[in-house]
């Protein structure tokens, strides 16, 4: 019927999909290695709109074309329909790190991912929050294996160190069947048992998030490469990344959201006032 | 309705569970032996609307795939188990543990829990016994009659007594520590006890000082491992978030208003 209020109401449910965004944003202000997401909009394809039942305007110059053409439905201009969600878009910025002298803690700083072993495939993850499993693997909280480049990472507590390329050495000089204490560790004989796989896609902006901070790569991302030299990340032991939300711009857009919201709510009623006024008031019997 | 008010409120009571866990370190800084815990937090599922490579015409696809997220959850509460540091009590029974393992005891019901906390006492039969009367395992009992000031426990775990009219001390038993695979998966079960189950693995027993333990520091106790200052910027942190995510739902619950307002 009357089209602006279809536009208006685009308008308020693009609102409500930015809102969604900001909202799960600032639900995981707190949480490890969150990559905050924004909604995208595009307009709704535009209308051309002509002018019929003119008298008609001349299409070309008269000079050039000397008998002339006669547009009878001349171009008045473009007119929108309103907007919709495009897309939400991950922004894979660097979040701060914090120090928290936890061992199993570890932290990129730069571009690229763990990889962890689910039962569903591998998938992707920032959130380096892991720990010791009972075998003595290291695994993320839920479980779910740390991968090296050749394989599932065994470390023994107190035995291991993460240099910043992500190798993991282990002082070979302490007995294999007994666990070690924190002093006793002098690193006679360091050697490097494996190195984490820290890999990117080519495409980072169509991976897709599953929620437990994990990360799964898609056909459009491309298939995940291990990092070398100075693609690879700094791998940071005994700190954590904290999500890369930034409270303020958050803030800032929830307002916007809100009032924008208002203004297309004034955008439908103005237009049904104006309805209102053709159906009562003009056809006044 | 509108998800962000489900949204808001999983980031709400995620961020009163961090209080939460914030409250209890804070609660506990002047308990013996005890590890303070820190809340780890993921993010929910998300809702994907439309999936990335849907054809969008003949020969194209949709490039990326809208998603929302729906929140945030509790990923599990891990204990930090770093060295606090040792008090000088002067008191006999008190035994600091400096480096890893636990001291076993034995509970009501016979089943074994682990401890930190080394303020031991003698109950009447002459045992070593924790605060709740569970007794230090393997026993250690002391003979009737012992000079209770002539009670030393030496850095690897031997336990001397002293007998009215013997010069020599005597050695009346060995104190063990235990250790395991993975210590954040123990489980907390009060009394500044903790059992084993699947996630830390079975514990190895040592003596003190030895094959990976620590040693004990005799009339020495072990401080809470809270470190004040981090708990408290944690709870600002905490405090904040939960603020924000209340605007979430007031924005959220503003612009319903606005929504149901357009019927005049």
């Amino acid at each position: 019927m009357v089209r602006g209020w279809y536009t208006g109401a685009s308008g308020m449910r693009a609102q409500e999909h930015r809102l969604d965004a900001l909202s799960n944003n600032l639900a995981n202000a707190d949480t490890t290695g969150y990559k905050r997401d924004v909604s995208v909009h595009k307009a709704f394809p535009e209308l051309m709109l002509r002018r019929f039942s003119d008298d008609g305007v001349k299409r070309v110059p008269l000079r050039m074309d000397p008998i002339g053409q006669i547009d009878t439905a001349p171009v008045v201009g473009r007119l929108g329909t309103g907007v919709e969600q495009n897309e939400s878009y991950t922004v894979f910025e660097q979040g701060s790190v914090k120090e928290t002298e936890n061992p199993f803690d570890l932290a990129l700083d730069g571009e690229g991912f763990f990889v962890v072993n689910t039962p569903y495939g591998e998938r992707l993850t920032r959130n380096g929050g892991f720990m010791l499993g009972p075998e003595g693997i290291v695994v993320t909280q839920e479980g779910y294996p740390v991968m090296g480049e050749e394989g599932m990472i065994r470390v023994r507590e107190n035995n291991f160190k993460i240099d910043e390329d992500g190798r993991v050495f282990e002082n070979r000089a302490l007995p294999e069947d007994r666990l070690i204490s924190m002093t006793e560790n002098r690193w006679e004989d360091s050697q490097e048992i494996d190195r984490l796989r820290i890999v990117n896609v080519r495409r980072p902006r169509h991976l897709e998030k599953q929620g437990s901070s994990l990360i799964r790569d898609t056909w459009e991302s491309g298939e995940p490469q291990i990092l070398e030299d100075n693609e690879r990340p700094k791998v940071l032991q005994g700190f954590l990344e904290t999500s890369n939300v930034n409270p303020v711009t958050e803030m800032v857009e929830m307002i916007q959201v809100n009032r924008a919201y208002e203004a297309n709510q004034r955008v439908i009623q103005t237009h049904d006032d104006l309805t209102g006024r053709l159906i009562n008031d003009t056809m006044r019997l | 309705m509108m998800r962000s008010l489900w949204t808001g409120a999983s980031g709400m009571s995620g961020q009163q569970f961090n209080i939460d866990t914030i409250a209890n370190n804070l609660s506990n800084v002047n308990t013996t032996g005890f590890k303070r815990n820190r809340a780890d937090f993921q993010d929910l599922i998300y809702q994907t609307k439309r999936i990335a490579g849907t054809p969008a015409t003949e020969e194209t696809l949709v490039p990326v795939g809208t998603q929302v997220g729906s929140g945030v959850k509790v990923a599990g509460t891990q204990k930090i188990f770093t060295q606090g540091s040792l008090e000088n009590t002067g008191n006999a029974g008190d035994l600091g543990i400096v480096g890893e393992g636990f001291f076993r005891v034995m509970r009501y019901d016979g089943s074994y829990a682990y401890t930190r906390d080394g303020a031991f006492k003698i109950d009447a039969d002459g045992q070593l016994v924790t605060d709740d009367g569970y007794r230090v395992m393997p026993e250690i009992i002391l003979p009737e009659g012992f000079l209770h000031e002539s009670l030393n426990v030496t850095k690897d775990g031997r336990v001397f007594v002293e007998l009215p009219g013997i010069d020599d001390p005597l050695e009346v038993g060995q104190i063990e520590l235990y250790r395991f695979t993975n210590p954040a998966g123990l489980q907390a079960i009060g009394d500044n006890l903790f059992i084993d189950n699947a996630a830390s693995g079975e514990p190895i027993a040592a003596q003190p000082g030895f094959d990976g333990m620590g040693h004990l520091e005799h009339k020495f106790i072990e401080t809470s491992n809270v470190d004040v200052v981090q708990e408290m910027v944690d709870m600002i942190v905490a405090q904040r978030a939960y603020e924000m995510n209340s605007k979430t739902i007031q924005t959220s619950d503003a612009m319903l208003g606005i929504a149901a307002n357009l019927k005049r």
